[in-house]
């Protein structure tokens, strides 16, 4: 894969440039602030972009505008967005953005996720291919949240473990993996699951996953 | 023993009013009245010139400026005489109230409706009487008083002597015993005349001129918002240096560790390289966390005082820096951590910005003041109002009732100067 890194801290841009090289894939271009990251989107056209989310020079989070900005100029582009600490709203605006929705590859992990570099480069990998990475701990704020009339009160604590694991952006045979189970049962948990959120059986793949994510934002109303 | 009390008591009162002729009180005195009949006169001027013209012109639009510009020059003006007022003994806390910013009519609303500048233009009318009226009166009594001291010394200008009424006199052991007789006699008078001329004046300043509570509680107010922005600021600070060094470290040691992990049976030989790296990233972050330490509370600030600290400072500052402090080791934590800052700051901004050769520290309690000055002899043109880390200290500073100052003109060093009230 061609990968263009932006991240300002040279220690970490050279670090996950070394991480993702002895993985088999190609940096070809590291950034330090948002403007570079559009000009290098542009130039080389890359398989994904992993990008920091405070990014120079407002040091906010120039990052994911510029994330944004460089997927409108090279429609189609797969966006990694890292940061030191997970918000929710952050990974609302990537995931509502209008490509997202359109089965373009969208992550947004914790830096922490590096510590395990096989589970990242697949994540990088997921999110090229045009899958979703949604970090667990978003997705653990996204459950904490009390709805009225809780419909995550009825699922059993199998179903709620699938359910964390598919709105990270598992596939099916990934969460089969996970929990030790077959993927027949996991077939099995998510259709039970869909049918108690009341949200419409979709084939599977990215599209499941903007489901499940839409669900848990909005109140169960998606 | 209650009478020998009474009696050492009488002794001591006795002892005191003698003695004042002797002591440097009476210098001051006179120095406070010689320099307060000029005051006032100045004073006096300045009512004219300024105030006054300014409210004149107001029927033009330029006088809002010099009305406004006169009355801050009114304030500065009595802020003299608030410290002249430490020569008499009756020390006025200067005013440092301001009107608030925006358009110069609002400014001159909010001028015109301080009491305090009402207070400030009688004082400057008073004045004016009263300092010469204390000067002329205390002249007289001393150079009366001087007059019987050197007696003899002025028989020649009286060949026909002086009539006292009963008697007359014209002989020079006549003028030897007036010179012993009421010479010192009259010398104790003219001192606690001058004195009293002194206290007069003194009291009267302090009546109008000392500030009201109204305006230390707007000072407090300030101060505190100041102390709370500076703490805002220290903690996003923090929380920079936080996420750029130790946490960034960390992140690459884990990842690091990570790639050796997978590395250890397929590539022994990468896995160490990577072990070795992993090992000075984690040397590294500890450093960096201890460095972040010292940022908040620097250990030895508590271990060995603000002396030692500044000295350490000054050791690690890039630029050759002498220091030069004399400081006691009990001061207010506040106060010593407030002065290490700024010492800190001050050392960073010289070794990054200024281009300087060299530098010193001078440390000092005066008055129970702690004056801390950095000077540095590189391009100066420091503008204090922009970069945080100057008005960060600042809001530090003046929430300990300090004030700092920057002195900075271009090419010509740069003096950064913080004074802090110590309680001592």
């Amino acid at each position: 894969m061609r990968i263009v890194i932006a991240e300002d801290l040279v220690l970490l841009r050279d670090g996950l440039a070394r991480l993702l090289e002895a993985h088999g894939h190609a940096v070809v271009a590291a950034v330090g602030d948002g403007p570079s990251l559009v000009a290098a989107v542009v130039e080389h056209r890359p398989d994904v972009a992993i990008v920091d989310v405070r990014l120079p020079p407002s040091q906010r989070d120039e990052g994911l505008r510029a994330a944004l900005e460089a997927r409108h100029e090279v429609p189609g582009t797969p966006v990694l967005v890292l940061s030191q600490y997970v918000e929710e709203s952050y990974a609302a605006e990537l995931l509502d953005s209008e490509q997202s929705r359109a089965g373009v590859g969208v992550g947004y992990l914790l830096k922490d996720r590096v510590a395990d570099p096989s589970d990242f480069v697949a994540q990088v990998e997921r999110v090229a291919e045009g899958g979703t990475a949604i970090d667990a701990e978003v997705v653990a704020q996204l459950l904490a949240r009390r709805r009225a009339d809780d419909p995550l009160e009825g699922l059993t604590p199998r179903e709620r473990d699938v359910l964390k694991l598919m709105a990270q952006g598992l596939s099916n045979a990934a969460i089969a993996g996970e929990l030790v189970v077959t993927e027949g049962a996991v077939e099995k948990h998510v259709t039970s699951i869909f049918g108690k959120l009341g949200l419409h059986t979709s084939p599977g793949g990215n599209l499941r996953v903007l489901a499940v994510l839409a669900w848990l934002r909005h109140d169960g109303a998606g | 023993m209650v009478r020998g009390g009474a009696a050492r008591h009488a002794g001591g009162v006795l002892q005191r009013i003698l003695r004042l002729p002797f002591s440097v009180t009476v210098l001051k005195d006179l120095a406070y009245l010689t320099l307060g009949q000029i005051t006032g006169a100045l004073g006096f001027a300045l009512l004219f010139v300024g105030p006054l013209t300014g409210a004149i012109l107001l029927i033009t639009i330029v006088g809002i400026p010099i009305l406004l510009a006169s009355l801050w020059l009114t304030r500065e003006f009595c802020n003299l005489e608030r410290r002249r007022g430490a020569l008499a003994g009756v020390p006025i806390a200067v005013s440092r109230r301001r009107w608030g910013d925006g358009g110069w009519l609002s400014r001159l609303g909010r001028a015109l409706a301080d009491p305090m500048t009402w207070r400030e233009l009688s004082w400057l009318i008073l004045a004016f009487g009263v300092t010469l009226g204390c000067f002329v009166a205390a002249v007289t009594v001393w150079a009366v008083a001087l007059g019987f001291l050197a007696a003899p010394l002025w028989m020649w200008a009286i060949p026909d002597g002086v009539d006292f009424g009963l008697f007359t006199v014209d002989r020079l052991w006549e003028m030897f015993v007036i010179m012993v007789a009421l010479g010192p006699l009259s010398l104790v008078v003219a001192a606690w005349f001058a004195r009293g001329c002194t206290l007069v004046q003194a009291l009267l300043a302090r009546a109008l001129l000392a500030g009201d509570e109204q305006e230390r509680i707007q000072e407090l107010t300030v101060s505190r918002a100041g102390a709370v922005d500076a703490a805002a600021a220290e903690l996003r600070r923090i929380e920079r240096d936080l996420h750029d060094g130790a946490q960034a470290r960390l992140v690459a040691l884990a990842m690091d560790i990570g790639m050796a992990r997978e590395a250890i049976e397929r590539d022994p030989e990468q896995a160490a390289a990577l072990l070795e790296r992993s090992h000075d990233d984690a040397k590294t972050a500890l450093q960096e966390l201890r460095d972040l330490a010292r940022g908040i509370h620097p250990a030895i600030l508590a271990d060995r005082g603000l002396d030692a600290a500044v000295s350490a400072l000054a050791a690690r500052c890039p630029v050759a820096c002498t220091v030069d402090v004399e400081l006691p080791r009990e001061l207010p934590a506040a106060v010593e951590s407030a002065a290490y800052f700024t010492v800190a700051e001050a050392l960073t901004n010289v070794a990054k910005h200024s281009g300087a050769a060299r530098c010193s520290v001078l440390g000092r309690i005066d008055d129970g003041q702690l004056r801390i000055e950095v000077r540095d002899d590189g391009g100066g043109g420091v503008d204090a109002r922009r970069g945080t880390g100057i008005s960060g200290l600042r809001g530090r500073v003046e929430a300990l009732d300090g004030r700092l100052t920057v002195d900075s003109p271009a090419g010509g060093g740069t003096t950064l100067r913080a004074e802090l009230p110590c309680g001592s």
